[in-house]
């Protein structure tokens, strides 16, 4: 089996995108299903909204998109395939012995910036490369993170928070994945942030909630981000598992994974 | 040593657009100068030390040379997953300075002492492990790891060392024979070298034995075809090092003599491992961890039963 390339066009289907996913999870017998489910809409918005070939090209003035719950590995890496950035036929090694591409985001594949999986680092990064930029005159490219609602119990999400703000890096746009589950149970029950909107605004930056499964309310969200003079955190609200009926809002499908018939039915699920 | 860090990174910076320092609400009039000259490339990130990692990392990634300097525990342990993550994994070119390194500031508690930094860093791939030993070894250790690109983390002392003539720039690897003699080599690491060179003369007077006297500033990388030719002819060897005997250089020392098969008695001197509660200088701390010159002199005296 090969894993499944849509149309290459300007405009990335999600449930393409979800068909590739799906390929990959099946073959490797991979976990994580949830969460890659659930980002692909904000992934798309954020390598529309960016220059891919520079990425692809390593070139100094590219955008930076760094994957902070790095476990939405396959799901980054089908979209960076649909946007041409890496070849389809990579996808085929996911997570098989000897290949690169690992269960976690990985920067030994061309055009990742930035290995995360243990959470709570990518935003600093992040923070980083934005003041970086700057500081070679390339302030107006913009620099990505992508979160998880989980990660964010991590304290160092919200020192990096306090220095953007601080240093006023308005390049920023962090998009918090708010699939409401963590590992093994709903993030409310966890520890409870709701309003989560509210918890970054007390930081005064900018803040939003958008429909994270709607790419033209995310795309248009960062571009309201980009232009606030801020850095900014988009609340992309979003199901766990999206798109697979059986998966959708249940936990275990952060570790379960599909075998023939669940595969099969997934995939036909998928209008 | 803080002082020559402070005007030596300022060189730098003047020399080196990409030289950017961060540091943790650490340096209090310290880095005036630095920050006068070249306002944004100082960037207090705050009492946040884990988030100051991960911005080193992000910087390096955009082409800058960031150097991270906080108090020693907190630019190690403190953020040590940043520091395996976002720096030795994505082998950023990040430079860590630890100040007030070892028992530097053995007054103020254990919460800032330092006995771990080596045994940790040890272990993590892709990083070099230094440690000078006064202001001019400093100054070429800092140099060598900006210059070299790779992830390096730096142990300094806190002020006050005495310079201890060594010849040429130090560089990364490198050692120095700082005193000649044939019956006893003592091996210092970083900022312990004057306990050793007390010792030597300590056991010159007492046991009229003659000490070679070699500085250790780099951990890791760690070769001991570097040290061979200056063990020859020595009759026991001791290591010494403000750090625990767990994980320290020490071990990695002897690991590698025993390995090699070299026929040497070897005495290890280091840190027990205990936390200390009680208050003290850091001489008073050298002698109850077992590390001053008064131990070097008993250890020798131990490990060659004639100097009794």
């Amino acid at each position: 089996m090969t894993i499944s390339a849509a149309t290459r066009s300007n405009r990335v289907e999600p449930n393409a995108v979800r068909r590739t996913v799906l390929d990959m999870l099946y073959r490797s017998k991979a976990s994580h299903l949830g969460t890659n489910m659930s980002e692909i809409e904000i992934l798309i918005a954020i390598f529309g909204a960016v220059d891919c070939i520079k990425i692809r090209d390593h070139a100094p003035d590219r955008s930076r998109v760094i994957i902070s719950k790095g476990h939405g590995a396959a799901a980054t890496y089908a979209t960076m395939a649909h946007y041409g950035i890496i070849p389809f036929a990579l996808l085929d090694s996911y997570h098989s012995n000897g290949s690169k591409l690992a269960g976690h985001v990985s920067h030994g594949v061309p055009g990742v910036e930035h290995s995360t999986g243990a959470l709570g680092h990518g935003l600093s990064v992040a923070v980083g490369a934005a003041i970086g930029l700057r500081s070679r005159g390339f302030s107006s490219v913009p620099v990505f993170a992508v979160c998880g609602d989980g990660e964010i119990q991590e304290g160092s999400i919200w020192e990096a928070v306090m220095l953007a703000r601080h240093l006023n890096l308005s390049n920023l746009v962090m998009l918090l994945d708010n699939n409401r589950i963590s590992s093994i149970t709903d993030t409310d029950k966890v520890i409870d942030l709701r309003p989560i909107e509210r918890r970054f605004a007390g930081f005064d930056v900018f803040s939003c909630t958008v429909d994270g499964h709607s790419t033209e309310a995310v795309s248009a969200a960062i571009q309201r981000s980009l232009a606030s003079g801020k850095p900014g955190v988009i609340v992309c609200d979003t199901i766990k598992g999206k798109g697979v009926a059986f998966a959708e809002g249940q936990p275990i499908w952060h570790y379960r994974s599909l075998n023939d018939d669940l595969y099969r039915q997934a995939i036909d699920g998928l209008i | 040593m803080r002082n020559a860090f402070a005007s030596e990174i300022t060189a730098m910076a003047a020399e080196d657009p990409r030289v950017v320092l961060l540091s943790g609400d650490i340096g209090n009039r310290l880095f005036d100068d630095l920050r006068g000259r070249f306002p944004d490339r100082f960037i207090n990130c705050g009492v946040a030390e884990a988030n100051m990692m991960g911005v080193a990392a992000g910087l390096a990634m955009s082409g800058l040379r960031p150097v991270v300097y906080t108090i020693t525990p907190f630019t190690t342990t403190r953020c040590l997953e940043q520091i395996r993550v976002d720096v030795a994994y994505h082998e950023a070119p990040v430079v860590i300075v630890g100040t007030g390194a070892g028992l530097a500031y053995a007054d103020l508690g254990p919460t800032h002492h330092s006995l771990e930094d080596f045994a940790i860093f040890r272990a993590i791939p892709n990083l070099q492990v230094v440690a000078p030993w006064d202001s001019p070894s400093l100054r070429s250790l800092l140099r060598d790891a900006v210059q070299s690109g790779k992830p390096t983390y730096m142990r300094i002392g806190k002020k006050g060392e005495k310079d201890i003539p060594a010849g040429e720039p130090l560089k990364i690897g490198q050692v120095r024979e700082t005193r000649s003699g044939s019956d006893v080599c003592i091996l210092a690491v970083g900022t312990i070298a004057p306990e050793a060179l007390k010792a030597a003369d300590q056991i010159k007077t007492k046991f009229g034995l003659s000490c070679r006297v070699v500085l250790i500033g780099t951990v890791k990388p760690f070769s001991l075809d570097a040290l061979k030719p200056l063990l020859t002819g020595v009759k026991t060897v001791v290591t010494v090092e403000e750090h625990a005997k767990t994980g320290g250089f020490g071990e990695q020392f002897a690991a590698a003599a025993a390995q090699s098969g070299l026929d040497l008695p070897i005495t290890c001197l280091g840190a027990h491992d205990e936390f200390m509660h009680q208050v003290g200088t850091q001489s008073y701390a050298r002698a109850f961890f077992g590390i001053d010159a008064a131990a070097i002199a008993a250890a020798v005296r131990s490990a060659l039963p004639i100097a009794a």
